[in-house]
């Protein structure tokens, strides 16, 4: 049996089945690996802290009391990260769907006004974190980020933040591997009109 | 290639350099533990299988079926060992009798030598040797009592919980 010294070296695959053994120290380390990833990318994915750490809490709870039923063949950082964008996707639609209903969605009769609030939900002002007035680097893009799709933001974050495969971020999202890879393009280049204005400074 | 293409270019390598270098964001510092505190850890194969054998016997109507089913073989078990019995009562009885004067003769041969193991040993020579005077008998007497008294709350201490320590006992059967 591998000792807590040992955890580091294991593969993800191994500290499974350790914690499938019931022992407490596989939890732990699978915790630690995968707790600023997935909390980066739900961070991003949400752009609200306390929103982001009750998603990622809910993400680790479900997926730690679920070991049994995964299935080793499978990465597990796909597994957590499917689990964890799900949430995040969630979270970002009942949130729509409360921001329509809080500007007047109810009140919307005809065509037209339905389309009107869409579009003010579609419209709306940056989040907390993009509201950061720094001139730094890091900050726009964070902000041409948020501006993206969340579909383009999963997939550009996993590919380009976490650095993932793009046959893993298929896996992950549930995607053909032509969409993950045309969602990546479009996502960039998006990221470029917005950072264009970047080329004159 | 244009000029436009190659700002793209440059535009496009720059952006994916950034992007790799953005921060890792990190949760709150009671993150561990408030997900801990929610994870149910799995309990070992010999615990689970106590408690499915458990819960499957303290069902009523199975509780009725084992104890009738034990209440038979006993019955059973008597009503053929108890004719046998009374048939061959005065060789059991003669078996008995002899099985319990070996005992007893093997138990006073025992005694005997460990009397004479004791009386013999240096141990117990130096304390017959040993100069007891009246004055000494008190402070042996109070220091026996006191090595008792600590052996009592020791052995006190550390059958009230595990390791002597007071934690709440985490699984009930």
């Amino acid at each position: 049996m591998p000792t807590a010294k040992d955890l580091p070296s294991l593969s993800d695959q191994e500290v499974v089945a350790l914690a499938r053994a019931g022992r407490e120290t596989g939890y732990r380390e699978l915790l630690r690996r995968y707790e600023r990833p997935v909390f980066s990318l739900i961070y991003r994915m949400v752009r609200d802290r306390a929103a982001a750490e009750d998603l990622a809490q809910e993400t680790f709870i479900k997926v730690l009391n679920a070991l049994e039923s995964y299935r080793p063949e499978y990465k597990f950082s796909s597994w957590i990260f499917k689990i964890a964008n799900n949430a995040a996707i969630d979270h970002l639609r009942r949130r729509e769907v409360d921001t329509l209903s809080l500007d007047g969605a109810p009140g919307a009769r005809t065509a037209e006004e339905i389309e009107a609030t869409a579009v003010q939900a579609a419209d709306r002002g940056p989040s907390p974190l993009a509201d950061l007035e720094s001139k730094e680097l890091g900050s726009a893009i964070e902000q041409a980020i948020a501006k993206l799709r969340p579909e383009y933001r999963a997939c550009i974050l996993l590919r380009h933040v976490e650095g993932r495969a793009y046959e893993e971020i298929a896996e992950t999202l549930d995607l053909p591997l032509g969409t993950v890879k045309t969602y990546i393009h479009r996502a960039r280049l998006e990221l470029r009109e917005s950072l264009d204005h970047l080329k004159d400074d | 290639m244009t000029d436009k293409h190659l700002e793209h270019n440059d535009l496009d390598a720059f952006i994916v350099r950034e992007l790799s270098r953005l921060p890792a964001f990190e949760p709150s510092r009671a993150f561990g533990h408030r997900v801990m505190a929610q994870v149910r850890l799995p309990e070992p194969k010999a615990v689970v299988a106590l408690r499915r054998t458990r819960d499957w016997v303290l069902q009523p109507r199975r509780v009725l079926a084992l104890a009738s089913a034990y209440a038979a073989c006993a019955v059973i078990a008597l009503g053929i060992a108890a004719p046998w019995v009374a048939q061959h009562s005065a060789s059991l009885s003669y078996g008995a009798g002899l099985a319990a004067d070996k005992a007893l003769a093997a138990a006073r041969e025992f005694g005997m030598a460990l009397a004479g193991w004791i009386w013999s040993s240096r141990p117990w020579g130096a304390l017959r040797s040993a100069p007891l005077l009246r004055e000494h008998l008190v402070p042996v007497l109070a220091l026996l009592s006191a090595s008792y008294a600590a052996a009592g709350v020791a052995l006190h201490h550390l059958m009230k919980t595990p390791g002597g320590k007071r934690v709440p006992i985490a699984r009930t059967f």
